[in-house]
């Protein structure tokens, strides 16, 4: 029966995450008392012929899923192009390449922002308008490639002769976060916290003649804090491998954190000073070119925590759905 | 060409009528699998990939309700006819007897 465990594993990969559990269970279940019926008429256990021969019926595990899924559809000019089975497989890629797009756009948009170049309004006119401009052309082609796909679906009638042999094995089913991550985390988080905390015995950091604007001082003990937030996770994930949610909340709240107390620092000018005496005006010019390109490595790296928020929270969420979706499972329905 | 058009009307003919006879069969409780083994015997062939996920649509319309429970040692979901599902079959039953009724003379 594992070739049945593993072809529930394939259906569930493809069905909307909050309705997995279930609707996977409940095919499983029909699928058994189906083998099992099979095995009673036969009076023997199931050979895999015959186990693949049930799978078989049922069809591919992408095409079953998409059958359960809420958004049916098909995109059809004259005649229909994308099917009613390949359809929630397009509007997933529709999304996805849109998705993709407007980040990019919303970046580009921040980038312009931050370096004072445009204003928020005018900011999301233009890349509004550009997101109109360059979607057109990659959302054609994802539909070509879809209609292809339908067409060769159709066509060749590849679904008929896809094999339940050809699935992947099983994969472990708890997700966990490998202990030897957290014990590496746990080390670096250490030894940064004990740097950390042996900065102030040096009276002045300086490199060479050049020392970092008082501003930077701000840092110390926000940085301070975030540090022991990371070890503390990391030592929690070290005891509940199994509480994969954790890293993504704690990183969540440490980037809105690091993003809160960097921002300053985008509009502070200038962020290295220079401790010659008498500086030359080559040496003024060499500053002010050395400020500019720190001021713009902050703000890259100002945009990079602000992906890595984005991409924390839509993690955040997913857990948080999650739950609940699994609450009320857990919940028995009434007749 | 033909047999494609044909079956092209001929799904479309069965797709109102196997929604009737499932929910006319779910008069009774049933799971899943029972249900399909059940129209089957009663010479109404239906594959799984369709009459499961129409269980479903069939839920999230309000036309039918379902229970976890288990049986033989297995957790089953089984689905019933809802009030608004049995006054929506009735309403078909009619609509189809005088269709029926129609093409008796028509044809």
């Amino acid at each position: 029966m594992q070739l049945i465990e593993r072809y529930i594993e394939a259906v569930k990969f493809w069905l909307p995450k909050a309705q997995q559990e279930d609707i996977a269970a409940e095919l499983h279940t029909n699928i058994l008392a189906q083998a099992e019926d099979r095995e009673a008429a036969l009076g023997r256990p199931l050979q895999e012929d015959e186990e693949v021969a049930i799978l078989k019926q049922l069809g591919p595990p992408p095409l079953v899923a998409a059958r359960y899924r809420p958004d049916q559809g098909t995109v059809a000019f004259g005649r229909q192009w994308i099917g009613p089975l390949v359809y929630p497989f397009y509007r997933v890629a529709v999304k996805a390449t849109l998705s993709i797009l407007a980040l990019l756009e919303l970046l580009s948009a921040a980038t312009r922002v931050v370096a004072g170049r445009t204003d928020i309004v005018q900011a999301i006119i233009q890349s509004a308008w550009q997101l109109l401009d360059v979607a057109i052309m990659p959302l054609l082609l994802v539909t070509i490639a879809f209609a292809v796909i339908d067409y060769a679906l159709r066509e060749y009638r590849l679904a008929e002769r896809w094999d339940p042999r050809t699935l992947p094995a099983l994969k472990r089913r708890k997700q966990v976060v490998p202990r030897a991550n957290s014990i590496a985390a746990i080390v670096i988080q250490l030894v940064f916290i004990v740097w950390w905390l042996s900065l102030p015995s040096f009276s002045e950091v300086t490199f060479g003649q050049l020392r970092p604007a008082p501003i930077w001082q701000t840092l110390y003990l926000p940085s301070l804090f975030i540090a022991c937030v990371i070890l503390a996770q990391n030592v929690a994930t070290f005891l509940r491998p199994t509480w994969i949610w954790l890293a993504a909340a704690a990183e969540l709240l440490t980037s809105i954190a690091s993003l809160v107390i960097l921002y300053p620092l985008l509009q502070a000018h200038p962020l290295v000073l220079l401790d010659a005496i008498d500086p030359s005006a080559l040496d003024q010019l060499k500053m002010v070119k050395l400020n500019t390109g720190i001021h713009f490595a902050l703000i890259s790296t100002w945009l990079g925590i602000l992906i890595v928020a984005l991409v924390q929270a839509v993690r955040c969420l997913r857990f948080t759905r999650d739950l609940f979706a699994r609450q009320h499972r857990l919940r028995p329905r009434r007749l | 060409m033909d047999s494609d058009l044909f079956e092209n009307i001929r799904l479309e003919l069965r797709r109102g009528l196997l929604i009737v006879a499932v929910l006319a069969q779910l008069r009774r409780e049933h799971y899943g699998y029972t249900l399909r083994k059940d129209l089957a015997d009663l010479g109404l062939e239906i594959d799984e990939g369709t009459l499961y996920p129409l269980l479903r649509r069939l839920e999230t319309q309000g036309l039918l309700t379902s229970e976890w429970r288990e049986e033989n040692n297995r957790r089953k979901r089984f689905y019933r006819l809802s009030a608004d599902g049995r006054q929506i079959l009735k309403q078909l039953l009619t609509e189809m007897a005088k269709i029926n009724s129609s093409l008796n003379r028509i044809v």
